[in-house]
């Protein structure tokens, strides 16, 4: 009943940010996700706003985030602004009664993250941590619920982006708190019920060396131990030059459980040079269904009332896993999760 | 034809027995063990001499080159001797459990020029070797992360991992040395994390089961080596070497390509059930290259040097682990 709700009555979302995974996101609401509807987008650039409102058929552009909660036709808001700006937006949203999706990473201090999370207690609060809703990792981390592999001794995660168009412009620590952000989660939807306890993270700019001055890293690799005894290693690179290779390994007495795969399609050619098939070059293309489920997701729990499966709790532990990465890093040193939380 | 004396009668020797005896350029000349009736197991109908005494065997000058498969406490002065006796060696690891002994052993043989060929056999295994030669090539161009992992089937008895010098010198060593032999780098430093996950008994024993080891090249790759001594899915062993052209694997290898359909599964066969099962065929492999080495016709690899600097990163593995912090690794080729 409550399915047949959301689908007869698409929930009304206000788009803050329309640049980059923004403007995806505006057209899966528009087109893509029969729950929703785009009735409103802010960006500081007219230009931006005006092409999707184009794209979209949606007819009301803002230029900033107020405007879109002062609009009474929002019921929910999809935060897609550069990440320094999402803890505040997430408080202004809730306190404004709007439902809430944000984009990854919820906040990138803790102290912040708590004050997103208390605000918006009363509203429905989802993370974008998309991968948890790509059909190989949601049935791997079934199987693991199920019981398949016993309990994870082993983990494994990975993000390898085919290039930064612009390594001036990505800050330190970027890698852990936006990239590896999304593994530090993964790890825990393959390992659920369980936290970490440390971390030690190595990272160094080894694609774009000549950024390392600047403080640029773009190879990460962190090691997390689990308080259920499992250890893992995230890991990730700016510059996988054959495609976007994503991928989760779960491993325990049972057997083990992957997913992910770099074969775009399942064309497969057969030819004097080997067995080949193309691979995925971009974030949308290989998570496209994730992206849009996990909007209807979050739809349906505006009209049920029923608490997103990925919210605050969740951005709160992969943040936190993300600052102890940082620390790590920095200091070359194995870090507590408590040492940062406390 | 190359005269062969084995050193060491039990499962392995067995294996090289039978390379031995199977090689074309080479014959089994002696079988020496401490068990009279091994070694006579073991010889067979090869013709081969049986013996408990090495100084049978370095008497013969019919002895061209010795296998030394026996218990890993002899290995160090069985090495020794045959320096001495001016005969090529292939060793099985470890040389021995104490690193100054490896060394001492290490600096006797760097003083003559006798062959020793250390029995890391997995860089024979056909396809490890593929991936060495295409990274060695420039195919994936600069080595940015690598993958290696080592998993199962199942522990061995307690009584071995007593006396086996821990899970980094005794399983997780094939690993350091192929990764640095592929990176073509000695890493520099290590953080290494592990628990006895499967089995009490094991932490009894002062060892562990499950880990992962980050090792950092001079070159800043990173690389990772997970080792498991329990896996439900047979024996697992994978290389991924990822740099700034791409990417290569060694894969998972099936016993078979034989796969069904049935109901909503598609099944394939799974791995070896054994780790021998698996690197079986590198016994022969590196066998024959020993023999082309003894020959003077292919080059030497691994050496011992190898043997020293991948057990000199697992005693920086075991430091680290027990430290719970990163460790340099400084590489001591002469004994202190």
């Amino acid at each position: 009943m409550t399915r047949i709700d959301a689908l007869a009555h698409p929930v009304a979302v206000g788009l803050i940010g329309a640049g980059g995974i923004g403007a995806f996101h505006g057209e899966s609401l528009a087109h893509r996700a029969p729950e929703t509807r785009l009735v409103a987008i802010a960006d500081p650039s007219q230009a931006a706003a005006a092409r999707l409102a184009e794209t979209t058929g949606c007819d009301s552009i803002y230029d900033d985030g107020a405007s879109v909660l002062a609009d009474d036709r929002v019921e929910a808001v999809l935060i897609a602004a550069p990440s320094q700006f999402h803890a505040d937006l997430v408080v202004a949203a809730s306190k404004a009664g709007k439902a809430v999706f944000c984009e990854k990473p919820m906040a990138v201090t803790l102290d912040d993250a708590h004050r997103a999370v208390g605000a918006a207690a009363d509203v429905p609060l989802q993370i974008g941590f998309n991968r948890r809703f790509d059909a190989g990792f949601r049935a791997a981390h079934d199987q693991v619920v199920g019981g398949r592999i016993g309990t994870p001794q082993l983990l494994r995660s990975l993000t390898r982006d085919p290039g930064i168009p612009d390594p001036a412009a990505v800050r330190h620590s970027t890698i852990f708190l936006e990239t590896l952000i999304h593994d530090f989660d993964a790890l825990r939807y393959l390992n659920p019920g369980a936290e970490a306890v440390d971390v030690y993270a190595v990272a160094d700019a080894l694609a774009y060396p000549d950024f390392a001055d600047q403080g640029l890293q773009d190879t990460a690799v962190v090691m997390i131990r689990f308080d259920n005894g499992a250890i893992a290693t995230a890991e990730a690179s700016f510059h996988a030059t054959y495609g976007y290779d994503i991928r989760g390994e779960a491993f325990g007495p049972g057997g083990m459980v992957t997913a992910g795969d770099q074969r775009r399609t399942t064309a497969t050619y057969f030819g004097p040079e080997g067995v080949v098939n193309d691979s995925w070059q971009r974030n949308v293309d290989l998570f496209h269904d994730a992206y849009v489920a996990q909007l209807r997701a979050f739809a349906h729990c505006v009209r049920d009332g029923s608490t997103p499966e990925v919210s605050g709790r969740d951005a709160v532990a992969a943040l936190s896993i993300a600052l102890a990465a940082v620390r790590s890093a920095g200091e070359g040193r194995p870090v507590r999760i408590d040492e940062v939380t406390r | 034809m190359t005269t062969i004396a084995l050193f060491g009668a039990g499962f392995i020797g067995r294996v090289h027995a039978a390379s031995i005896v199977g090689h074309p350029r080479t014959r089994l000349g002696w079988v020496c063990d401490v068990d009279q009736t091994a070694a006579e197991r073991a010889a067979g109908s090869t013709g081969a001499r049986v013996t408990t005494e090495p100084a049978d065997v370095w008497a013969d000058d019919q002895v061209d080159a010795v296998v030394i498969a026996s218990s890993t406490d002899t290995h160090a002065d069985l090495l020794s001797q045959a320096v001495r006796a001016g005969r090529a060696v292939y060793c099985e690891k470890p040389i021995d459990l104490d690193i100054d002994r490896v060394r001492a052993v290490a600096a006797e043989v760097q003083d003559s020029d006798v062959p020793v060929f250390m029995g890391f056999s997995r860089r024979y295994d056909a396809n490890h070797a593929a991936v060495h030669a295409a990274v060695t090539d420039g195919d994936v161009g600069e080595v940015e992360l690598m993958h290696l992992l080592s998993r199962g089937p199942e522990a061995p008895p307690v009584s071995y991992i007593r006396r086996s010098g821990g899970q980094f010198r005794d399983q997780t060593i094939h690993l350091f040395d192929l990764a640095s032999w592929i990176a073509g780098q000695d890493p520099v430093e290590v953080y290494a994390t592990g628990a006895a996950l499967t089995d009490p008994a094991i932490a009894d024993a002062g060892d562990i089961d499950t880990s992962i080891v980050v090792l950092t090249m001079p070159s800043g790759a990173l690389c990772q080596i997970d080792s498991c001594r329990r896996c439900a899915y047979g024996y697992d062993e994978r290389i991924e070497v990822y740099g700034s052209a791409g990417m290569i694997e060694s894969g998972r290898k099936p016993v078979r390509e034989v796969t069904r359909w049935t109901g909503d599964q598609i099944i394939s066969h799974g791995l070896h059930p054994g780790w021998f099962e698996r690197i079986e065929p590198t016994f022969a492999a590196a066998f024959d290259a020993f023999v082309g080495v003894v020959d003077g016709q292919v080059p030497l690899y691994p050496s011992l040097q190898d043997g020293l600097r991948a057990q000199m990163i697992a005693e920086a593995a075991v430091a680290s682990l027990h430290a719970h912090r990163p460790v340099e690794i400084a590489y001591y080729w002469q004994a202190s």
